[in-house]
């Protein structure tokens, strides 16, 4: 019985809070800036010019470290344009994460269309929601209507670059912690610790009580393997791989940009 | 003798265990409530941005057409009734989020209102700077509803993480205490109706 509520506890305390961004599909491995995951057009842009826009946006990450991603799916899980956008351009961390110079283009080419234009924190001066509207009514729907769709994403893309080259406020998203302990709190915790114990030990030696503290003992290695002492979810920066433009770098999104049909 | 020295032994054993974890725990912890004081931050950063923006509105509305006073007088009001009220980051009860969120709903559904209401001006329609802030206004909603949900994540984060034994042990002795956070999604009965906005454009 007292191993079944050990494991228990094991379970519960190793399990990470619940996934919100489930409709968001993973991070790709190795990363790559356009991605098309629809399954009714493929071909949305044939493979060269995927290919072709790919070594465009890669280039420009490795000059300036701005990243754009191009995210082109069938639906949105039910999610909103700008829901889907924002949330997949957290997830996947699209730009730096002190810069947050990230931008997502999401298109979905099924019907009903979406075009959505979403610039991470650090690019929301230079590159306004206003100014997303009219790349996509200037520069991008009219060739997405004519079916010219690397056109679109190209001359968009052209845009969104020399908006954001080199331009990004920095100090717009400053919640680094530091994530220390100092020495004296340590030292109160455990005399708090001691004090706990030796209370504890006072009340009395009966039979049970070894029982409990073994228990007890696997509890707090279980939580410790559980949730590290560290703490703090570390967000995952790129693995090291080189995807041609260093990975994505752990931008963040905050629910900016413009969206609409063509 | 050698009973008393594995008991030691144990104990030491138990208070090191014990210290790494209250470490651990107290970290995650102190970590997991400034965060959540940060994404505070964040939202009213993404409400001020919707009092700013509005400022200009009323100028643009009131010089460009002969609008529905009502309206006008309503969005005001409630705008600055939404003004009046300020949370303390770190003190956030549930009653004073209950009294912000409802002061900021209501300004919030009556701006939609006027959004709305001014589909049917085609004078208005034509000014540039009202256009300009249309096309903002979009952006204005999704921002505060993508900050809001993010300060709920992370409150509700901290307290089911706090909660949890032997956290809740820890976060007793070192007085960290469960967060408030909005209780209705996006006040799903006040919200503008963006969406429908879109469609008609």
């Amino acid at each position: 019985m007292k191993k079944h509520i050990l494991l228990f506890l094991l379970f519960i305390s190793s399990f990470a809070f619940a996934q919100s961004d489930k409709y968001i599909p993973e991070r790709p491995n190795p990363p790559r800036l356009v991605n098309n995951l629809s399954k009714e057009f493929p071909n949305f842009l044939s493979s060269q010019e995927e290919s072709q826009l790919e070594s465009k946006l890669k280039n420009f990450a490795r000059e300036t470290s701005n990243q754009i991603v191009v995210i082109i799916v069938d639906d949105l899980g039910g999610l909103e344009a700008y829901d889907y956008a924002t949330r997949l351009g957290q997830k996947w961390g699209v730009g730096q994460k002190k810069e947050d110079n990230g931008i997502v283009i999401l298109l979905k080419p099924t019907q009903p269309h979406e075009l959505f234009i979403a610039p991470g924190y650090g690019l929301q001066g230079a590159i306004p929601d206003l100014t997303t509207k009219q790349i996509r009514e200037n520069e991008m729907n009219p060739y997405l209507k004519a079916g010219q769709n690397y056109t679109a994403l190209d001359k968009g893309t052209d845009v969104l670059m020399s908006l954001s080259k080199g331009e990004y406020n920095s100090d717009a998203y400053g919640k680094k912690h530091s994530n220390k302990m100092p020495g004296a709190e340590f030292i109160i915790i455990i005399i708090i610790i001691i004090i706990f114990i030796i209370m504890r030990a006072s009340k009395g030696g009966n039979g049970g009580d070894r029982g409990g503290l073994s228990m007890g003992t696997g509890f707090f290695l279980g939580s410790m393997f559980g949730s590290g002492f560290g703490g703090g979810g570390g967000s995952s920066s790129s693995s090291g791989d080189s995807g041609g433009f260093g990975g994505f770098g752990g931008g963040s999104f905050g629910g900016g940009g413009s969206g609409g049909s063509w | 003798m050698t009973k008393n020295t594995i008991i030691l032994l144990v104990i030491a054993g138990l208070v090191l265990l014990l210290g790494f974890n209250g470490c651990g725990s107290y970290n995650s912890m102190v970590t997991m409530d400034e965060g959540v004081t940060a994404q505070w931050k964040q939202v009213e950063v993404a409400y001020q941005a919707r009092m700013d923006k509005t400022k200009n509105l009323f100028e643009i509305v009131q010089s460009a057409a002969d609008f529905e006073k009502t309206t006008l007088t309503q969005v005001m009001e409630a705008r600055s009734k939404a003004t009046s009220i300020r949370i303390d980051p770190s003190n956030i009860t549930p009653e004073k989020l209950a009294e912000f969120e409802k002061a900021q709903g209501a300004f919030g559904s009556s701006l939609g209102r006027l959004m709305a209401v001014a589909e049917n001006y085609p004078q208005l329609q034509s000014v540039q700077a009202f256009r300009d802030f249309q096309a903002q206004y979009e952006g204005m909603e999704n921002r505060i509803s993508t900050e809001r949900m993010r300060f709920n994540e992370a409150a509700q984060g901290l307290n089911t993480y706090i909660r949890r034994f032997p956290k809740n042990i820890w976060a007793g002795i070192f007085g960290i205490q469960k967060r408030a956070y909005f209780e209705a999604q996006a006040g799903a009965d006040t919200a503008p109706d963006i969406k429908g906005m879109r469609e008609k454009k």
